[in-house]
C-alpha cells in the first residue's frame, strides 16, 4: 500500500510539474515586452532659412525614415532612440551620414504603452563626413523635434501615426542653413 | 484509503488540465501562426561599378529597406516584398529613388519560416531621378540566410549577390554588381 501511495504521490508531482513551470513562465511573461521596434513612412514640408532667397521650400517623402527602438517603461515617460546610417566608401571618396536622435515619449493619462495618444520631444544630430579626392570634411547639425502621436492596436502590433515639427539649427561655420520641417510619419510598431 | 486515492486522482486531473490545454494551444499556434514577417536591416556590401572610371567601394546603410513577408500556412516557399523610397522636392530640385522588389524565400530547415536556413532570390526595379533626368534599372539578386530566434522575434542574417542593370540617368545607383550581406531583426504578427 505504501508503494502504491508513494507511486501516486510521484505521479501527481510529475503531472503538476509542467503546470508549475508554465505558471512561472506566464508570470515572467506578464513583465511584458521590453522594446517597441518600428519603422515609418515619413512626409514633411521643409523650409530652408538662414538667408535663403529663392527655392527655399519643398516636400520630402521617404521610407524607411529611420529605425525606432523604444524602451518600454511602467511610468508615463519612456525613451526612444531613433537612428539612420549611410556610409559609402570608394568611388573616389567617401560619404558618411549618421542621424542619431533621442526622443522622450509621454503617454497621455488614458493611454497605455501599447495604445492611445502620446506627446514626444527629442534632440538629434545630423552628422556628415565626406571626402571627394581631397581631405575629408565633417559637419554636424543639431536638431530639436516635437510631436503628437497615436498608437492604434492591430492584432498583436500597432499602427503608429505621428505629426511632428522639427527645427535644424544653422551651422554657419560649415555653411549649413537652418531648416524647419513640418510633417507626419506613419508606421508600424512591434513589441518584443 | 479509496477516498484518498480518488482525491489524488482528481488532483492529478485538475493539475494536468491547464498544461494539456496549453499544449494544444502551442500545437495550434504554428498552424494558425503569424501572417507577416516584418523586418529592417543594416546592409553592408562591396559594390563594383561598371561605370567607366569609377572604382569599387564599400556601402553601408540602415535602415536598408522595409521587408514585409507573407508567411504561408504551409509549404517551404514564402514571398517577401521589399521597398525603399526617398523623394525630395526641396529647393526647387526634385529627386527620388524608389526601389521595389519581390523576393522568394525557400526554407531549408525544419524550423520553417521562423528559424533556420533559407535560400532567397529576387527581382526588382530601381526607379530614380537624381536631378539630371529619370531612369529605370532592373535588379536581380540571390542569397542564403539564417533566422535565429531571439525571444518573440528573430535575428536574420543574409549574404548574397546583387546585379543592377545600367542606366545613365541613375548614375551610381545603377550598373553595378554588389556582394555583401544584411543583418536585421524580424518580427511577426
Amino acid at each position: 500500500m505504501r508503494k502504491v501511495t508513494s507511486t501516486l504521490v510521484a505521479a501527481v508531482a510529475l503531472v503538476a510539474l509542467p503546470h508549475i513551470a508554465l505558471a512561472q513562465r506566464a508570470r515572467s511573461a506578464a513583465g511584458g515586452p521590453k522594446n517597441e521596434i518600428g519603422v515609418d513612412l515619413g512626409a514633411a514640408y521643409s523650409h530652408v532659412g538662414s538667408g535663403c532667397a529663392a527655392d527655399c521650400s519643398g516636400i520630402g517623402i521617404g521610407t524607411p525614415v529611420d529605425i525606432r527602438w523604444g524602451f518600454m517603461a511602467t511610468g508615463q515617460l519612456s525613451f526612444e532612440p531613433r537612428f539612420s546610417l549611410s556610409y559609402i566608401s570608394g568611388f573616389g571618396g567617401h560619404d558618411l551620414i549618421f542621424n542619431p536622435d533621442l526622443n522622450v515619449i509621454y503617454r497621455m493619462k488614458k493611454s497605455t504603452p501599447r495604445r492611445g495618444m502620446y506627446l514626444t520631444g527629442g534632440l538629434g544630430f545630423a552628422i556628415n563626413n565626406r571626402a571627394s579626392g581631397g581631405p575629408s570634411t565633417s559637419a554636424t547639425q543639431l536638431s530639436l523635434n516635437a510631436g503628437v502621436g497615436k498608437r492604434i492596436p492591430m492584432e498583436s502590433n500597432a499602427w503608429r501615426v505621428e505629426g511632428f515639427l522639427r527645427y535644424n539649427f544653422e551651422n554657419s561655420g560649415k555653411g549649413i542653413p537652418s531648416q524647419f520641417d513640418i510633417g507626419a510619419r506613419l508606421g508600424m510598431s512591434f513589441w518584443r | 484509503m479509496r477516498k484518498l486515492f480518488g482525491g489524488m486522482v482528481w488532483v492529478a486531473l485538475v493539475l494536468s488540465l491547464p498544461a494539456a490545454a496549453h499544449a494544444q494551444r502551442r500545437a495550434a499556434a504554428p498552424m494558425g501562426g503569424a501572417k507577416h514577417e516584418f523586418g529592417v536591416d543594416v546592409g553592408l556590401a562591396y559594390v563594383s561599378s561598371n561605370i567607366t572610371g569609377v572604382n569599387g567601394g564599400i556601402v553601408m546603410v540602415t535602415p536598408l529597406d522595409v521587408r514585409f513577408g507573407f508567411v504561408p500556412r504551409s509549404g517551404k516557399m514564402m514571398w517577401e516584398p521589399r521597398l525603399s523610397l526617398n523623394f525630395s522636392t526641396v529647393g526647387g530640385n526634385t529627386t527620388y529613388l524608389f526601389t521595389p522588389q519581390v523576393n522568394m524565400l525557400y526554407s531549408n530547415s525544419t524550423g520553417g519560416h521562423r528559424r533556420g536556413m533559407y535560400f532567397t532570390g529576387g527581382a526588382g526595379l530601381v526607379l530614380g531621378d537624381g536631378g539630371a533626368g529619370s531612369g529605370t534599372a532592373v535588379k536581380l539578386e540571390g542569397g542564403i540566410g539564417w533566422r535565429k530566434p531571439y525571444e518573440g522575434a528573430a535575428w536574420r542574417y543574409e549574404f548574397g549577390l546583387q546585379w543592377v542593370s545600367s542606366s545613365a540617368a541613375l548614375g551610381l545607383a545603377a550598373d553595378y554588381i554588389a556582394i555583401g550581406g544584411r543583418v536585421g531583426i524580424s518580427l511577426w504578427h
